[in-house]
């Protein structure tokens, strides 16, 4: 008799068991003489013989013929759905006696393809070096104390300066652990310095961008492009910060990475949207007002970096007559009025 | 809620803080008047009180006042005069309210609201019954430091009658008001204030605390009753309803407002000079400027403000009053900071705008705002224009028009224009005559 491999799987298919025989007949049952012993008590003492022999689909080799010789319990055979004395099994072939399956299959049997290890993006190896994460650190600590420095209103010593980006800091520290006890418990590989050096990174263009969105919007006059270049940036940013975290804390797979992340970010900011339509309707005595102000190179910036927009010369202002005509419009409140007419 | 009603805020710090030194001083010269002026009141109590009456709005839901003040009858005919203010509820919704009157001997009459002026804050009433006495209509025109006498029933306590100085008419004021220095308290609001000769010469309207009084002279209680007798029509003995009230209204609004516009418009401004700029200063002599400047060691900025405003407010019902204007510069400059820094902290004092109080959800829309770049007096500006619609007086608006001047790297201007319940023609007017005012000294700086 060729090589036979009885698979033993569990009713809720997670236990398993590997047992290889050879010889002319293989013994199942729960009895001590036989070669496969089972501690399934609804298993025969002698339950089964297996024997070398034609296969159903009449090959000479690679199948074998099982005999139920206890006929107490009977013997289920998947391939015909029925409980049979005698059953010819081919490789891959199930049975169920008691309350275990066996199935049998030959040293032929096929097996899927190998699943590859993720392998990490060299750009995280790099920053789990210790003297990359260490730079970054400092870089991003230099930027976060700059920040600070340009928003503060007094004259500020340095170490003031710096403890003022510490909150920058902890934030990143506090997230970058998070992350790494996630990968303690998933990969065995907490990675903190690579997951430090990256929420510091997104920290970091998260103000850059924040600036370049207000800047933009002063420049265009609008809060819409203010608002949408916001919209845009954050939910990149936030998707490729997420992505990372996860990359380097679990084994997800690439596609299923990005489509959790991207709809975390864009979950967001539907949120946000939401409540914007939500609220907007809402009393609010106070006027609300696109007050953004930058110096005057923010208005030169952009249209020499874009080329100017068409139809309209940013540089130019409206005289005071113009400027009144074109915005009569906010004196229209028709459509405000309907609802409380109506009630 | 009632003493809310009664009692008028008044903003103008000054006032308060020299109320403040007077009611100092009174607290020790008092005792020394009491002796002498107890006769003069006696008598004039004694022939006026049958005149006085209690003002009562009661609510129709629960049968209870919800609101008092007083009145006065002044004709034969059986009319009282009395504050707007006191009787607003009833005009607003005269299904749900009902004014009556209570004379000195107790007896309650229902009354008719028969007109009102909103701008002057009067209205007169008349009951069913023909009364046996009525007050006679004086002038307002005194002298400075006259006796005069006020009656009313302070806080539902019983008729009293408080005696003062008459101190001339305020000059500050749109709506000109007898300033008397006498203690007028919430209840007596629609009282009158009397002469030695027993003339009604003032109704009492708001008091600003510790002996510093309002009166509405009894002129603008002339016009309001000549059209009251002309115009009956208008104002029908029977009951009125809520929406002609409100175009009654929005009709005085509009033509007050037109009027002080057209007051504003026509004169030459006079100027202020703040930080580099020449901007539009006292306006009219109604218009109160106060003005600070700040430069400590520490900061890294100078500044200095300069708000001017009128005290004129209309009230038109409780938690909704207009004809407030307000204008306030905010000049910034910095010592070392560089631009960023600056226009931060130069955008953190633009992005705050004047507060309003003086309406709710009920009576106003939201704000809708505009904003571009604007050349004034030939500088970069940024300029914000934001309008909110009266709801129950559509063509009348709230607006604020914010400016600051984008064009320096470590200096510049906000100013931010507050006027409230103008139309929309005279609000264009007003902001491009404001914008157009605005000059530079330095232009030569650019």
């Amino acid at each position: 008799m060729a090589k036979l491999i009885i698979e033993i799987v569990h009713p809720l298919r997670f236990l398993r068991e590997y047992k290889t025989f050879e010889g002319p007949e293989v013994h199942i049952g729960r009895g001590y003489g036989n070669d496969l012993i089972l501690g399934d008590p609804h298993v025969s003492a002698a339950h089964l013989i297996v024997r070398s022999g034609n296969s159903s689909s009449g090959q000479e080799s690679g199948g074998w013929l099982v005999e139920d010789v206890s006929r107490e319990n009977g013997m289920y055979v998947r391939k015909f759905s029925e409980v049979m004395e005698q059953a010819p099994l081919d490789s891959g072939d199930e049975i169920v006696i008691g309350r275990t399956r066996l199935r049998f299959f030959s040293p032929e049997h096929p097996v899927a393809a190998t699943k590859l290890l993720i392998q990490t993006h060299p750009f995280f190896q790099r920053i789990e070096k210790s003297v990359n994460a260490w730079s970054i650190l400092l870089v991003c600590a230099m930027i976060f104390t700059a920040h600070v420095y340009l928003t503060s209103l007094e004259d500020v010593s340095i170490p003031k300066l710096a403890s003022g980006s510490l909150g920058f800091l902890f934030t990143a520290f506090a997230w970058a652990g998070l992350w790494a006890f996630v990968g303690r418990m998933i990969k065995h590989k907490p990675q903190f310095a690579a997951q430090l050096s990256l929420s510091l990174l997104f920290i970091v263009a998260g103000l850059v961008l924040t600036n370049v969105s207000e800047y933009a919007g002063y420049a265009f006059n609008s809060v819409i492009v203010e608002i949408v270049l916001a919209a845009v940036f954050f939910s990149g940013l936030g998707t490729a910060f997420l992505v990372g975290n996860m990359t380097l804390a679990t084994n997800v797979s690439l596609r299923k990475r990005i489509a959790v992340c991207s709809s975390i970010s864009l979950g967001i900011i539907a949120i946000l949207t939401l409540r914007y339509y939500s609220f907007k309707d809402e009393f609010n005595p106070n006027p609300v007002y696109f007050a953004t102000l930058k110096p005057p190179f923010a208005r030169g910036l952009l249209p020499a970096a874009i080329g100017p927009p068409r139809g309209r010369n940013l540089s130019a202002n409206q005289s005071v007559d113009q400027f009144l005509n074109e915005t009569a419009g906010i004196f229209d409140f028709s459509d405000k009025l309907k609802g409380t007419t109506a009630k | 809620m009632q003493i809310l009603m009664k009692r008028k805020k008044f903003k103008n710090g000054k006032f308060l803080l020299s109320a403040g030194i007077f009611g100092i001083v009174t607290a020790f010269a008092a005792p020394a008047f009491t002796q002498s002026i107890t006769d003069e009141a006696q008598a004039i109590y004694g022939s006026c009180h049958p005149s006085v009456v209690q003002i009562q709005v009661i609510d129709l839901a629960t049968g209870k006042k919800t609101s008092i003040g007083s009145g006065f009858q002044f004709t034969p005919e059986g009319h009282i005069a009395t504050n707007f203010h006191v009787v607003a509820e009833a005009v607003h919704s005269p299904q749900r309210f009902r004014v009556e009157s209570i004379r000195y001997d107790g007896v309650t009459d229902p009354v008719d609201v028969l007109d009102i002026d909103v701008i002057h804050d009067l209205a007169v009433i008349r009951g069913q019954e023909s009364p046996s006495t009525y007050l006679s209509l004086g002038h307002s025109d005194l002298f400075k430091g006259t006796h005069i006498y006020s009656m009313g029933n302070p806080f539902d306590l019983g008729m009293s009658i408080v005696e003062g100085i008459y101190n001339g008419l305020m000059e500050d004021s749109l709506y000109k008001k007898i300033l008397f220095s006498g203690s007028i308290n919430p209840g007596m609001s629609g009282g009158p204030a009397l002469n030695k000769a027993r003339e009604v010469i003032g109704i009492n309207v708001s008091t600003a605390g510790n002996e510093v009084s309002f009166l509405v002279p009894v002129e603008h209680l002339e016009e309001l009753y000549a059209r009251v007798s002309t115009a009956p029509a208008a104002s029908g003995s029977s009951e009125v309803s809520g929406t002609q009230w409100k175009k009654r209204i929005a009709e005085q609004l509009t033509g007050n407002q037109n009027q002080y516009v057209k007051r504003l418009l026509d004169p030459v401004w006079n100027t202020l000079e703040v930080g580099e700029a020449k901007v539009p200063g006292e306006l009219l002599n109604v218009f109160k400027c106060w003005g600070k400047s700040e430069d400590k060691e520490k900061d890294l900025y100078n500044y200095a403000y300069i708000n001017c405003s009128t005290s004129d407010t209309i009230f038109l019902s409780s938690g909704f009053s207009t004809g407030n204007i307000l204008y306030k510069y905010f000049w910034l400059a910095s010592k070392g900071l560089n631009p960023i820094r600056f226009y931060n902290l130069y955008e953190n004092h633009f992005r705050v705008p004047n507060s309003y109080e003086n309406a709710g959800e009920d009576d106003v829309t939201n704000f809708q705002c505009d904003n571009d770049f604007v050349d004034v007096g030939g500088r970069d500006a940024k300029v914000l224009w934001c309008v909110r619609q009266y709801k129950k007086f559509p063509g009348l608006y709230d607006i604020n028009l914010s400016l600051a001047l984008v064009d320096r790297n470590d200096r510049g201007l906000l100013t931010e224009v507050v006027v409230l319940g103008i139309s929309k023609a005279n609000a264009i007017e007003f902001a491009r005559k404001f914008l157009k005012e605005i000059q530079w000294q330095n232009s030569s700086l650019k």
